[in-house]
């Protein structure tokens, strides 16, 4: 009796574990729809994990790029991509946001970049799934004023071999701009020199 | 009598894949029909286009189904999504949405589905325009479509050649 009632309890567990990240995908895509509803355009690309596979082929092991590009498809499940544009500014809430990233704030979700440019008006949030110590998801939300990218990778994916799928099955490539770092310290560097001039 | 039935099943067995083929096609035009209410138009010579090129052999492509619906009313904010659901359904499992591009701007809408095998990539084309519409279905073959992507212009010139 015991044993059967371990067995039910160990099951139940397994259901529910398998429940949560499908009921997190059901309202991130009622979230979509949403959106969908706001947006001018709509493009959305869904790569499972048979048309992965049939994308890894293409993929040729002697170039360098292709050969780790196709050493990170084979851990992954799929790649999902909505992108929207908007007509004007403020089609979508921070109501719209807050619901799209209402499924990452689960115990296994963590934000590990939130990239804000004031220049552009530009927010790329990355969240990561971690289960059992090994990442096993993340999602992208870059927003511009006018354009809402959602990007879910489902898989095993080394966070470091990542940033070289950007640019490919229209995962947007996020390039870190130094150049207002680098003019700072051209400043600093003439501000340091002014003040040994004046010194002299 | 039992080698001709087995003749028979020979034949049936291989009949098999080119109905499954149309069967996929003829009901996303059947669920084109449906939902707005045409029929596809008659297009002089399709056929026999369409067997010339399969003939001619064109490269990665091994086969090819188009079917075009003229005048077909479908106002703006129509459900397409619940037409989505259908042709998916119509589909079945082995087909997989790849692509859905929407635009409010001309109410068009496009979805793309792939089914993706050892040896060749099925794809379903189905687009939506105010006024028309066209179901597209085509067989590309993954040896001559990686040999095109990894040297179009090698493929171009050698193509050239050949014809």
């Amino acid at each position: 009796m015991k044993r059967r009632l371990t067995f039910i309890f160990v099951f139940l567990v397994g259901m529910l574990s398998a429940w949560l990240p499908a009921r997190a995908q059901d309202s991130s895509d009622a979230s979509l729809s949403k959106l969908e509803e706001k947006a001018s355009k709509t493009v959305d690309v869904s790569l499972d994990q048979s048309m992965l596979q049939f994308a890894d082929r293409f993929l040729n092991e002697k170039d360098a790029d292709q050969a780790k590009a196709r050493r990170i498809i084979a851990k992954l499940r799929g790649v999902y991509v909505h992108n929207f544009e908007f007509e004007k500014d403020g089609s979508y809430s921070a109501d719209d946001l807050a619901a799209l990233r209402l499924p990452l704030k689960g115990p296994e979700w963590s934000r590990i970049v939130n990239v804000k440019s004031k220049h552009n008006d530009e927010n790329v949030e990355v969240y990561f799934r971690k289960v059992d110590g090994k990442f096993q998801g993340l999602v992208v939300i870059a927003t511009q004023p006018t354009q809402l990218t959602y990007v879910h990778i489902d898989g095993e994916i080394d966070p470091d071999e990542l940033m070289q799928l950007g640019g490919q099955f229209g995962i947007p490539r996020v390039d870190v701009d130094h150049s207002d770092k680098d003019k700072d310290k051209e400043k600093d560097k003439e501000k340091d020199k002014d003040k040994k001039g004046e010194d002299e | 009598m039992s080698r001709r039935a087995l003749d028979l099943l020979l034949v049936v067995a291989l009949a098999i894949p080119c109905f499954a083929g149309d069967r996929e096609f003829n009901s996303v035009v059947s669920t084109v029909e449906t939902q707005y209410g045409v029929h596809k138009m008659h297009v002089p010579l399709l056929g026999f286009a369409t067997f010339c090129l399969k003939m001619a052999g064109t490269p990665g492509t091994s086969d090819m189904k188009i079917a075009v619906f003229q005048h077909m009313p479908r106002p703006r904010g129509s459900s397409d999504l619940e037409f989505e659901q259908r042709v998916t359904s119509s589909l079945g499992p082995e087909w997989q949405r790849f692509v859905r591009v929407r635009t409010q701007e001309n109410n068009g809408f496009t979805i793309i589905y792939t089914n993706a095998g050892e040896k060749d990539i099925k794809m379903m084309i189905v687009t939506l325009q105010p006024d028309d519409a066209t179901v597209v279905q085509v067989k590309l073959k993954s040896s001559d479509l990686k040999r095109w992507i990894d040297d179009p212009e090698g493929m171009a010139d050698q193509d050239a050649h050949e014809n």
